[in-house]
């Protein structure tokens, strides 16, 4: 789900730069805004946690599943909104470059195009998880902050391709329609999976950890959590589903 | 995932070994230079220009003494995912048909456009692949900063880059117990994912304890009263000759960068 270099024209990853710049900035301010209500270690609190839990992502990122006729993996973008709010959108730029260091997947051009296609939903994700969760609970809005990140990317991610390449040379209409039906209905139950995933993640942190489920969003915005969580220890059991 | 797949560390590896000319090019003026390059290349259009895209890249890949198979392993990560579209693109793209063979006709666009496509990105990959291989990542950091990209981003990436090859292993050592308590990965997927679900949800926790540690360990250095994690790269050498050198090179790959804008464009 990364677009790599040399296939984008000139103004639309140029565009992706600004956007990303745009949002990195007000991501960054935001969180600062927000700490300044609590307290300024507060905010510096939050940047370590930022980065470890970036690079577990970047480390589950190679999670693969066997989906014949391929295997897939998850992108975890609804997960990232969800756990790191604002910062989710830095976080994503970050990983996004050691994925271009570290794999070549993506490209130094298009790092700010493929910023925004995971960090617009990632965001989208981490709002409707925030609204959602104060009258629906935990699960179903983490579900549905997995299916719209997971979703919204596949839709930016191929809307982005086709506009780069119709830019310069009209496609044949049948075909542009054939392809993108097929790509887009291919991604179905892989939307589908990452919704469920992220919702059995986020249970899992709330029965173990809470913790990382309140602290992002109220600090960041100054608000006060309405309840002081019981920390766990976490267990993984035999079956892995680290029930107490 | 392997270990080193992990690590995403093979700039300073690389680097140690190998002391080229391109290696010992100053982080920012090489930054520079090269982003100049990679920005030009992105924006040619025209077919006989391609040929000098990528005679520029592998004269300056040859400079830098890394080894080709390196180049054609890593090429495997966007090979992969440009290859299929490179497949379809003579089908799929433009209205002027070549050859016709029942309803798949092959057309003269989607080939220019495969061409554009396949030589823009291997000259790019290879000058990105060229600046993080021969440019250790602090120093990186570093010139970005004096580019005026925020501290607090930097500092979100190289505290992710300090901690990425400790969670890969922790990542690994969690996978292999689970393997020997009987976990058998890819026969349900029913099974897996729930479990999978535990695995990273275990890693996240984690990494949030470990993050706390992290915090108050930066706080006992000072983290948090002004001082920046990472630093401007100065020049302690203060070898006046390389810095010259440095920024020659720079301002020959920008006038090369200018004639290939120049030229490419229509």
């Amino acid at each position: 789900m990364h677009i790599s270099d040399g296939i984008l024209p000139v103004p639309l990853w140029l565009g992706g730069y600004g956007i990303t710049a745009l949002l990195t900035s007000y991501s960054l301010r935001v969180c600062r805004q927000g700490s300044r209500c609590m307290s300024e270690s507060s905010f510096h609190r939050q940047l370590p946690k930022a980065a470890l839990l970036t690079a577990a992502f970047f480390v589950a990122s190679s999670i693969h599943l066997p989906i014949p006729p391929a295997s897939v993996h998850f992108l975890l973008n609804g997960l990232v909104g969800l756990l790191l709010g604002p910062l989710a959108y830095p976080a994503i730029v970050v990983g996004l470059f050691f994925q271009v260091v570290a794999f070549g997947h993506g490209g130094l051009t298009t790092l700010g195009i493929n910023a925004a296609i995971m960090g617009i939903p990632a965001l989208l994700a981490g709002g409707i998880f925030r609204v959602g969760r104060r009258r629906l609970g935990t699960g179903i809005p983490a579900f549905l902050a997995g299916v719209v990140g997971a979703g919204l990317a596949v839709l930016l991610f191929y809307g982005v391709v086709i506009a780069g390449l119709s830019s310069s040379t009209p496609l044949a209409t049948e075909a542009e329609q054939l392809a993108t039906g097929t790509l887009v209905l291919a991604h179905l139950p892989v939307i589908g999976l990452e919704g469920l995933f992220t919702s059995w993640v986020v249970l899992f942190l709330q029965r173990v950890q809470p913790d990382l489920l309140l602290d992002s969003w109220p600090q960041t915005f100054g608000e006060t959590p309405d309840r002081q969580p019981t920390q766990v220890e976490p267990t993984l059991t035999h079956s892995g589903y680290g029930k107490r | 995932m392997e270990k080193d797949e992990v690590a995403g560390s093979p700039i300073s590896e690389t680097a140690a070994k190998t002391l080229s000319w391109i290696h010992r090019w100053r982080p920012l003026p090489k930054l520079l230079g090269l982003l100049g390059l990679v920005v030009a290349f992105a924006a040619v259009q025209r077919l006989a220009l391609l040929p000098v895209l990528g005679v520029v890249a592998a004269g300056l890949w040859g400079l830098s003494g890394l080894p080709w198979r390196l180049w054609l392993r890593r090429l495997a990560g966007p090979g992969v995912l440009v290859s299929g579209l490179i497949l379809v693109l003579p089908f799929w793209l433009g209205e002027t048909v070549l050859w016709r063979w029942g309803s798949l006709a092959v057309r003269w666009e989607g080939i220019a456009e495969v061409l554009r496509i396949g030589i823009r990105l291997g000259a790019i990959f290879t000058l990105s692949l060229l600046l993080l291989e021969t440019t250790p990542l602090m120093e990186l950091l570093a010139a970005l900063r004096r580019l005026g990209i925020p501290d607090l981003l930097l500092e979100l990436a190289w505290l992710t880059y300090r901690y990425l090859q400790e969670l890969g292993s922790q990542w690994q050592q969690m996978r292999r117990a689970a393997q020997l308590r009987g976990w058998r990965p890819g026969e349900s997927l029913r099974q897996d994912l729930p479990f999978l679900a535990s695995l990273l949800g275990t890693l996240l926790v984690r990494s949030y304890e470990r993050s706390e540690r992290v915090y108050q360990a930066l706080r006992l250095r000072g983290y948090g009263q002004g001082a920046p994690l990472v630093a401007a790269a100065g020049d302690p050498t203060r070898a006046y000759a390389s810095v010259a050198l440095s920024w020659g090179a720079t301002g020959l790959a920008l006038g090369i960068a200018g004639l290939v804008l120049g030229l490419g464009l229509v």
